[in-house]
């Protein structure tokens, strides 16, 4: 199903802080688990840099946004919570 | 509610109560678990023997403070509702300064967040003097410092450092915002409609985010205690080696809230461990006000914290704002001294 890739985008510190790189590491373990690999781009962002801003407004690290909307604001969200935003995206 | 979910939230609940309770009880009755030792005999053990001492006791008297303190700093990162909170600040105009440093405390139990919001503010356009009212309240008004300095120092400190870091924040903000600098930056970014956070979160259930919060209070005792564990160990030398008069001389009176307001800018130290500091420097004759001065300016000018604004508004507006922290930290000193100087 080429086009309707689903956009997961970890929004956090840059450099990054440690609540960061534990949420990317939970959203990469979630696709990697759904085996979704080819249909989700995990995408990383820089919260304070103004083109985020412009996008999404003051947000806090690390957020979790999928296909454009914020899925999760200033915290760590547990695996099963991403499995579950995930498959809802993937429409499955 | 099955066994488990109830746990998840039995378990956390109950140790923040029960530590407030010991917390409250010992203040009151003065009960301790072990009889303190003085500096002199822990010094009697030698040097090698000392720093291990230091922290033994250290960690005997102010356990539930700190417990506490990682407790309730879990609880405000997770269930304060950031995005109503956010809303607010992000509908922020010049008048909302006072808005700007009352929230800050809230939103910024990790340190990690400060800056990207302090970058929300100034890209998003809500302007130059509410961001760094809320950049520079909340180091010296954080949660856990401030339940620390009230255990550890005493409760009028720790009020007056409440109350003076959120009066300082402002009129920092106000007067940089002032300047043509920060009128040139607040310019480039005036034409930008701030846009509203916009969130679709589902909540988990009450019992995750309990348990959530829980885990974020052993995520900030991981990253904070090793730092404030080292640093009580390197404060017992300073207790016990520290020539009294030395700090009786140049820590007391005028001289004393000059030299506390500007040591804190260089001597950058870990997040709490400011508090330990200034409880030996007390046992070692340095005054109230001057205790109060540092405990202000030291914070309000962290390092780190300063690389990550320089990065958005440049080094001048750092410089500024650096400069009038340790104006505001000696005015608050003097302050205090003339309201009568008390611990």
């Amino acid at each position: 199903m080429v086009g309707d890739k689903v956009v997961v985008e970890v929004i956090g510190v840059e450099p990054p802080c440690p609540k960061c790189k534990k949420t990317l590491e939970i959203v990469n373990e979630a696709v990697e688990e759904l085996g979704v690999k080819d249909r989700v781009s995990v995408v990383k962002l820089d919260v304070s840099s103004p083109d985020v801003i412009a996008k999404y407004g003051m947000l806090m690290s690390p957020s979790l946004a999928v296909n454009g909307v914020v899925k999760v604001l200033g915290r760590v969200p547990s695996k099963e919570e991403v499995l579950r935003i995930l498959r809802e995206a993937l429409g499955k | 509610m099955n066994p488990r979910a109830f746990l998840k939230m039995f378990i956390p609940l109950s140790l923040l109560v029960f530590s407030l309770g010991y917390f409250v009880y010992a203040k009151l009755t003065g009960f301790t678990l072990v009889k303190p030792m003085s500096i002199e005999v822990m010094k009697s053990y030698g040097p090698l023997f000392l720093p291990f001492l230091y922290i033994f006791y250290y960690l005997a008297r102010a356990w539930s403070a700190l417990l506490f303190a990682f407790l309730i700093a879990g609880f405000i990162g997770e269930l304060v509702p950031k995005q109503v909170l956010l809303k607010y600040l992000s509908s922020a105009r010049k008048s909302s300064y006072v808005l700007a440093a009352l929230l800050s405390p809230l939103l910024t139990v990790c340190s990690c967040v400060m800056v990207p919001i302090f970058a929300g503010l100034i890209y998003g356009g809500a302007g130059i003097g509410p961001a760094l009212a809320f950049l520079l309240t909340a180091p010296a008004a954080n949660i856990m410092a401030i339940v620390l300095t009230a255990d550890i120092i005493s409760w009028k400190i720790a009020l007056a450092r409440l109350v003076s870091a959120i009066v300082i924040a402002i009129a920092i903000g106000y007067i940089i915002s002032r300047t043509s600098i920060a009128r040139r930056i607040e310019e480039a970014y005036r034409k930008r409609r701030m846009v509203t956070t916009r969130v679709e979160e589902e909540k988990p259930p009450i019992y995750e985010r309990i348990w959530s919060s829980f885990k974020l209070s052993g995520f900030l005792a991981k990253t904070i205690l090793p730092y404030v564990i080292l640093g009580v160990g390197i404060v017992s030398y300073i207790q016990a080696y520290l020539p009294p008069q030395m700090v009786s001389t140049y820590l007391r009176g005028v001289t004393g809230i000059l030299l506390g307001a500007i040591i804190g800018v260089p001597m950058y130290t870990p997040t709490l461990v400011e508090v330990i500091l200034v409880d030996a420097l007390k046992h070692l004759g340095m005054s109230p006000s001057a205790a109060l001065a540092f405990l202000i300016g030291g914070p309000m000018t962290s390092i780190p914290s300063m690389m990550g604004v320089s990065r958005i508004v440049g080094w001048r507006i750092v410089l500024m704002y650096a400069i009038l922290a340790v104006l505001g930290a000696i005015a608050a000193g003097i302050t205090y001294h003339v309201l009568g100087d008390v611990w």
